[in-house]
């Protein structure tokens, strides 16, 4: 039978060596409000480079004729993009647009280059990507263009041209017969990402209709949707369209490179947190024990008056427990403090950088909580926690009275 | 005030060792914490260092090479013109150097490839076949068939995303368009015999790789090239290759160039990488610190009994601060050593096998990370990170001893 008057001693215990208990309590929650910090840098870390790598040009899903993204032949052109778009509308997407992309050789006066040449909605396009942002020399492609071009910096730079030159892209059309036309440059990307300063040109989706002799010809419908809702939508057009035979596919898919890169990128960060919440584990252990040890005298005296080994076990359980509960608490409070702090001024790091956006990162990065992560790490250290409060239980229910009482 | 109440530093340090000793628990106790502390932040440093380390020799070896010796302005015109005119001048320099591990000569260009009705553009290279497997790894990303022939061969191969995109298969008759230095545009049949995935996506989405003499007969360019890459026999004679170079070849037309100016973006990626491990690594240290302050407090607040006692019998205050601080430095540099030792000893036996991260993502590599990462103990990291943790936990270590001095001597005897 456990006597009640066990909790209150514990109780006592706790407030009675207020300095103690806080000093315990506070090893825990600085430990977890660590942890909660590294997890919600990470993940906003993560989230601030997918915005970023949709942004850049792909968007959040494509839909295209079926085997169109693995072999991008005009042939593989969409059958029936009006149907699609009057589909995705449906869905309650508003962000979307059309493309039509082929590969073609762009060539200068001076030399060539083979570049991927992609018609745009120049009125729709900055609704999907951030194309127009990175525009550093010129402008962005305008609706009443008529065979103006963009190219990225690299692929400018190589052929030689400036602003208002002439760029003759020469390609073939979905027979195989070569066509070539003449295209005006009037604005240079610079991104510094992959892939979009070199080897790509754009231009409006009417010019290059024309030039492939594709009246309405698209190949891709580019959408853009909150990174949560991406699976949902892609399973809702797939089923949708099922009888259109198009293909739906999320960034994911796409660029599977870049999904798996962020989930070893976790893994690494995994790998840190473990270490990290052992050094905590470790930390509250030992505190524990330092605690204990100063009462072996204490817990000597509780047994000479009668106190079972159990009861002075469960006691220190308890005391473990409150500690670890308060601790826990104290963390998420402290925690997400400095999350609350850092995601409204964001954390700077082009002063370690030195540099501004680079693989898809900006310099100011916002720490974001993901809750499940906030779930796991608040468990792990609860669990931890009770685990290092057994250990000392258990040993100083195995103290002898008369030895622990002679301690000083 | 006499001289003959000043302890003198042997007292001092045997006062505070025998502090240490009379209890044993205690003391091991703290010290575990320590240990525990300065082992666990050493294993981290060096997974970040070795993954850093991983990714710079993936780099390096996936294409780059250490060093890149071309015509001066040919990196930023990429044009043919623009070539190494008397490529032998330069391979003199480079032989019997024990710094360097291997070379090669290379042509590089822009050009389309084309089957059937598919097309896509692409970067040719030509390179020896049998220098470049001194040089890069590349020869051990192919997927399918086999590695270039040496000679004039035919032989071609494609990067996978190009392969897949013109939807070429091995055997393929694959005709490659360039333009030659006298800006003629030429075309040329190329079998295709093998197919490369570096894990690179600028890489295996624009590779058409050639022999460097199927190259130079069809550019007619005669013995010349545009690249001459290095592969150094350690990272740390990069820089002092590129000075020897630039040294030599001064005057000559030539621009000498490491694998940092190759690719900026890989520079930058790295940069942030190391930027990113640094933040967590601090989050870390402020932890452990944390953790070792801690341990002392609570470790001294169950010392208030004997610091009374001491206070009591007129043992001055600064002594008593002098003496814990002493017994902190003992036991902070005692902990940095074991811990130092433990951490080393930990990341030596995981360096065996590496550890394997493939579980939270299929077995390849991208963006030059590998899915095992093999911890790597790197002296400046260690001097840096440890240096910090060791000075930081020393003036942790002041606060418990000015506690100490705070001590109410009536509230001190009181506790039991």
């Amino acid at each position: 039978m456990i006597k009640p008057v066990i909790y209150a001693v514990a109780l006592r215990n706790l407030l009675g060596h207020l300095r103690r208990t806080m000093l315990t309590v506070g090893a825990i929650a600085v430990g977890l409000s660590a942890l909660i910090f590294l997890w919600s840098f990470n993940d906003g870390l993560h989230r601030n480079m997918l915005q970023n790598f949709q942004d850049a040009i792909i968007g959040s899903i494509q839909i295209h004729h079926e085997g169109f993204f693995e072999r991008p032949e005009l042939s593989r052109h969409l059958r029936n993009p009006d149907k699609i778009i009057t589909t995705v509308e449906q869905a309650g997407v508003k962000r979307w647009s059309r493309r039509l992309e082929a590969f073609a050789l762009a060539a200068s006066d001076e030399t060539t280059e083979g570049v991927m040449l992609i018609g745009m909605e120049a009125d729709r396009e900055p609704v999907i990507t951030d194309l127009g942002k990175r525009i550093s020399i010129g402008r962005f492609l305008r609706e009443d263009d008529e065979y103006a071009c963009i190219l990225g910096a690299t692929t400018a730079r190589n052929l030689k041209l400036g602003l208002g030159d002439p760029v003759v892209m020469i390609g073939y059309d979905r027979f195989g017969a070569l066509v070539a036309e003449e295209f005006t440059l009037v604005g240079i990307i610079t991104s510094g990402e992959m892939g979009l300063d070199r080897g790509m040109a754009l231009t409006n989706i009417k010019s290059l209709q024309e030039m492939l002799d594709m009246p309405d010809g698209v190949t891709d419908i580019v959408l853009r949707t909150p990174e949560d809702r991406i699976q949902q939508l892609t399973d809702e057009l797939i089923f949708a369209l099922s009888d259109e035979n198009v293909e739906v596919m999320p960034w994911s898919t796409m660029f599977p490179v870049m999904h798996e890169w962020i989930i070893l990128h976790d893994g690494f960060l995994y790998l840190f947190l473990a270490v990290v919440l052992f050094i905590v584990l470790a930390g509250e252990l030992n505190t524990m024990l330092l605690s204990m040890l100063e009462r072996t005298r204490e817990f000597g005296i509780f047994m000479a008056i009668g106190t079972e080994r159990y009861e002075i076990g469960l006691m220190l359980v308890f005391e473990a427990l409150f500690i670890g509960l308060a601790g826990t608490l104290l963390g998420i409070v402290f925690g997400t403090g400095i999350v609350l702090v850092t995601h409204s001024t964001g954390i700077d790091l082009s002063i370690l950088l030195g540099s501004t956006s680079r693989f898809y990162v900006d310099s100011l990065v916002y720490p974001h909580l993901n809750l499940d992560h906030l779930g796991t790490t608040v468990g792990a250290i609860l669990i931890a926690s009770i685990i290092a409060g057994l250990y000392p239980a258990w040993k100083a229910s195995r103290l002898q009275p008369v030895e622990a009482m002679r301690n000083v | 005030m006499s001289n003959a109440k000043r302890l003198s530093l042997t007292a001092y340090l045997s006062l505070a060792l025998r502090n240490l000793l009379r209890n044993p628990r205690r003391t091991g106790i703290t010290l575990a914490t320590m240990i525990f502390g300065i082992a666990t932040l050493t294993l981290l440093s060096a997974l970040n260092d070795g993954w850093l380390e991983q990714m710079r020799d993936n780099f390096i070896l996936s294409f780059t090479g250490h060093i890149q010796i071309h015509a001066s302005g040919f990196e930023s015109s990429q044009n043919l013109n623009d070539h190494i005119k008397a490529p032998g001048e330069v391979i003199l320099l480079l032989q019997d150097s024990p710094e360097i591990q291997g070379w090669t000569q290379r042509i590089r260009t822009s050009g389309l490839v084309s089957l059937g009705g598919s097309s896509a553009g692409v970067q040719i290279m030509a390179t020896d076949p049998e220098q470049e497997t001194w040089v890069t790894h590349m020869h051990r990303g192919l997927k399918q068939g086999r590695w270039l022939n040496p000679g004039t061969s035919h032989d071609l191969l494609l990067g996978i995303t190009v392969a897949q995109n013109i939807g070429a298969e091995i055997g393929d008759r694959i005709v490659l368009m360039a333009q030659r230095p006298n800006g003629e545009m030429v075309s040329e049949i190329f079998f295709l015999r093998g197919i490369l995935e570096t894990g690179a996506p600028q890489i295996d989405r624009t590779l058409a790789l050639i022999p460097l003499n199927a190259a130079q007969a069809w550019f007619e360019m005669g013995e010349s090239v545009t690249d001459i890459v290095i592969r150094a026999s350690s990272h740390e004679n990069t820089a002092s290759l590129q000075l020897q170079f630039n040294r030599k070849l001064s005057g000559g037309g030539y621009e000498i160039l490491a694998w940092q100016d190759l690719d900026p973006m890989v520079r930058q990626w790295l940069e942030f990488s190391d930027a990113y491990g640094l933040i967590i690594i601090l989050v870390v240290v402020a932890l452990v610190l944390t953790e070792i302050l801690n341990t002392m407090l609570i470790a001294l607040h169950e010392r208030q009994k004997e610091l009374g006692i001491m206070i009591a019998i007129g043992t001055r205050k600064s002594q008593i601060f002098f003496m814990l601080l002493i017994e902190a430095v003992m036991l902070i540099l005692l902990g940095g050593a074991l811990g130092y030792g433990v951490g080393g000893l930990l990341v030596l036996h995981l360096s065996d096998g590496g550890i394997d991260l493939s579980y939270f993502a299929n077995a390849f590599k991208f963006f030059y990370m590998d899915p095992v990462i093999l911890p790597l103990l790197t002296l400046d990291s260690a001097t840096r990170i440890l240096g910090t943790t060791l000075v930081a936990a020393l003036l942790a270590g002041l606060y418990p001893a000015w506690r100490a001095t705070k001590i109410e001597i009536s509230q001190s005897l009181r506790t039991f």
